[in-house]
């Protein structure tokens, strides 16, 4: 039983993984055809293939195929930091977002930027100075939360209440950046691709890697396996929790950090993708759910950016934010999960 | 695996959890602790297990300081566990119990190899858990749970089994199952079990040596008939009971309120 149990389960993670890739490709096509300007499908297959390429169609895909890629980065980072963040929490409703890092780290840039508008320009220094401010949020949470008693609930009124003030504070100091450049960095406050560089898909996909590396190597995954049955339970299984788990909020952390830096705040990516992926695969063991997740975030979030640029099409307004089109689907999905979870 | 635990004494914050234990636990054995609620079951437990540390004295395991032992030896050795679990996200039964044969994998064996999944095969046939195997955690009964569990302390074949409150949710026929199987076990590979109990006659039946404890302190320790005397159980539980005795050295505690006239 054991046995047949334990194949079925690898063969389900690799259907997963097919079926998310095969999607994921299909969206990575459909983000570069779509947007103000309409190229279509052939005219982009022959680009990519070095077939046939007008030098309007190529800047064009040029752009969108950076915006997509930073998209697909994005929502990696995001759903890994998350689908950790629950297992660290032991609450399903975790997040970044929900927690507070995000908030505090967009704070932390605006002060940044407040404080030396260049700081934009180094981004390795922009995203550990994120980084630095999602790590705060993470504590003031955690602190929050354990004085408050540690229970579920008391850890998610204590992230809505970081991220309340932080997202409040972030707000009146990027008011104050907009007088100071001439940047339309409210973008960082529900996300968006389109201010995203070249560059930055290096950055991204530097830090994700590393992120994925290290946690697979340290053996977070199993940790967070054993220590959602509880703490002594990983103890006695030889775990050093405060080290593994302070490690595991710095993952966090450093993937926010990241994210927030580059794109903005995506909210509820973090939270979506995890539980997707955990119904995806009919369990939540961590080795699995850490990858897939995060190709179920990438997946998300393509398909969030080119949801903006159709919104953009559709009303002819200009550019929507992409945290607008995740929040309008992501926020349902949270209630659903609230039911569900109130059902039990 | 011969533990020796010498005037072993615990603190928590001014409160005296353990005071100066001193007790020998032979391989082979099913040792039950017993004692009212805070008599610090648990505390000798977990320090036995090394999850707390001692504020003085020492645990030796065949000899060896166990402060001297690598927290991953440890974990080969020992299995601790408790009467409940988190299951706030909960996993496939199958992977939580695979969970207990982490301590031997190293980095290369990332996932579960064949040696793995017939140790625990063998653990659930035994236990009769394999027809849960396929379900979530939150989709069985407490009985069920505690049964899970307790494969997945004996999934790490340990020579040192620690088990705090196994049959608190179990309903009588699995009570004596469980026990009757861990006791079985405990005699078949020689390992040194000890058990935190709070049913008495359970004690008497599957018990080879039994430790009553109160205030942190060893009040008596012996083979059951010796301990379980209606003059210790006042003493230490402050009720008036009547001991029976139901064969084969096997007691039940009757309890006589002494407010009900």
């Amino acid at each position: 039983m054991a046995y047949v149990l334990h194949k079925l389960k690898l063969r389900r993670f690799f259907s997963s993984l097919i079926i998310l890739i095969a999607f994921l490709s299909l969206s990575l096509v459909v983000s570069v055809s779509v947007g103000s300007t309409y190229i279509p499908l052939n005219e982009v297959y022959a680009c990519i293939t070095g077939l046939d390429c007008s030098s309007n169609v190529r800047y064009v895909l040029q752009y969108r195929l950076v915006r997509t890629l930073v998209a697909l980065l994005a929502g990696g980072a995001l759903a890994t930091a998350g689908v950790i963040m629950q297992g660290i929490a032991r609450n399903p409703l975790a997040e970044p977002y929900i927690l507070g890092l995000s908030s505090t780290a967009l704070t932390a840039l605006s002060l940044a930027i407040i404080i030396d508008v260049n700081v934009i320009a180094h981004r390795y220094l922009f995203m550990l100075i994120a980084f630095i401010g999602a790590l705060f949020g993470y504590f003031l949470t955690s602190i929050l939360s354990a004085l408050a008693g540690y229970t579920s609930n008391s850890l998610i009124l204590s992230g809505i209440a970081v991220t309340a003030f932080f997202s409040g504070t972030s707000h009146a100091l990027l008011y104050i950046v907009q007088d100071r450049l001439k940047f339309p960095y409210v973008h960082l406050l529900m996300g968006s691709t389109s201010v995203a560089l070249f560059n930055d898909i290096y950055y991204l996909t530097a830090t994700l890697a590393a992120c994925l590396v290290i946690t697979y190597i340290c053996g977070i995954p199993k940790l967070l396996n054993a220590y959602l049955v509880g703490d002594d339970y990983a103890r006695q299984l030889g775990y050093n929790l405060k080290v593994l788990i302070t490690l595991a909020a710095f993952v966090v952390s450093i993937l926010t950090g990241a994210t927030v830096a580059i794109v903005g705040i995506v909210s509820f990516i973090g939270l979506a993708a995890p539980h997707i992926s955990r119904m995806m695969l009919g369990t939540s063991d961590h080795r699995i759910t850490t990858i897939v997740s995060s190709i179920v975030g990438s997946l998300l979030v393509v398909i969030a950016d080119i949801g903006s640029r159709l919104l953009m099409v559709l009303t002819a307004r200009g550019e929507f934010p992409l945290g607008v089109v995740t929040s309008i689907i992501g926020a349902p999905f949270l209630a659903y999960l609230i039911i569900v979870g109130g059902r039990k | 695996m011969r533990i020796k635990i010498n005037n072993l004494s615990l603190n928590y914050d001014s409160v005296k959890a353990l005071d100066s234990i001193t007790l020998d636990i032979e391989p082979g054995n099913v040792t039950c602790i017993i004692g009212p609620n805070g008599a610090g079951k648990t505390s000798l437990l977990k320090s036995i297990a090394s999850l707390l540390k001692p504020t003085g004295g020492s645990i030796y395991l065949d000899g060896k300081d166990s402060k001297l032992y690598k927290p991953k030896e440890l974990a080969k050795i020992i299995s601790y566990s408790e009467a409940q679990i988190t299951r706030s996200i909960p996993m496939k039964v199958l992977d939580f119990i695979l969970t207990a044969r982490y301590p031997f994998h190293d980095v290369l064996h990332y996932f579960e190899g064949g040696r793995d999944l017939e140790v625990v095969n063998d653990v659930c046939n035994e236990l009769k858990v394999t027809h849960l195997l396929d379900r979530r955690l939150d989709e069985v009964s407490s009985g069920e749970l505690q049964r899970i569990i307790i494969a997945a302390a004996l999934a790490k074949r340990p020579k040192v089994l620690l088990l705090d409150e196994p049959s608190a949710y179990l309903d009588i026929r699995y009570r004596f199952e469980v026990l009757d199987h861990v006791r079985r076990y405990t005699k078949e590979y020689n390992i040194t079990t000890v058990i935190a109990l709070h049913d008495l006659h359970l004690t008497s039946i599957y018990c080879d040596k039994v430790v009553l404890m109160s205030g942190g302190r060893i009040v008596a320790c012996g083979s059951p008939s010796e301990v379980l005397t209606d003059e210790a159980i006042r003493n230490v539980y402050g009720v008036e009971v009547m001991t029976i005795a139901v064969g084969n050295g096997s007691v039940i505690a009757v309890p006589k309120p002494s407010n009900l006239g």
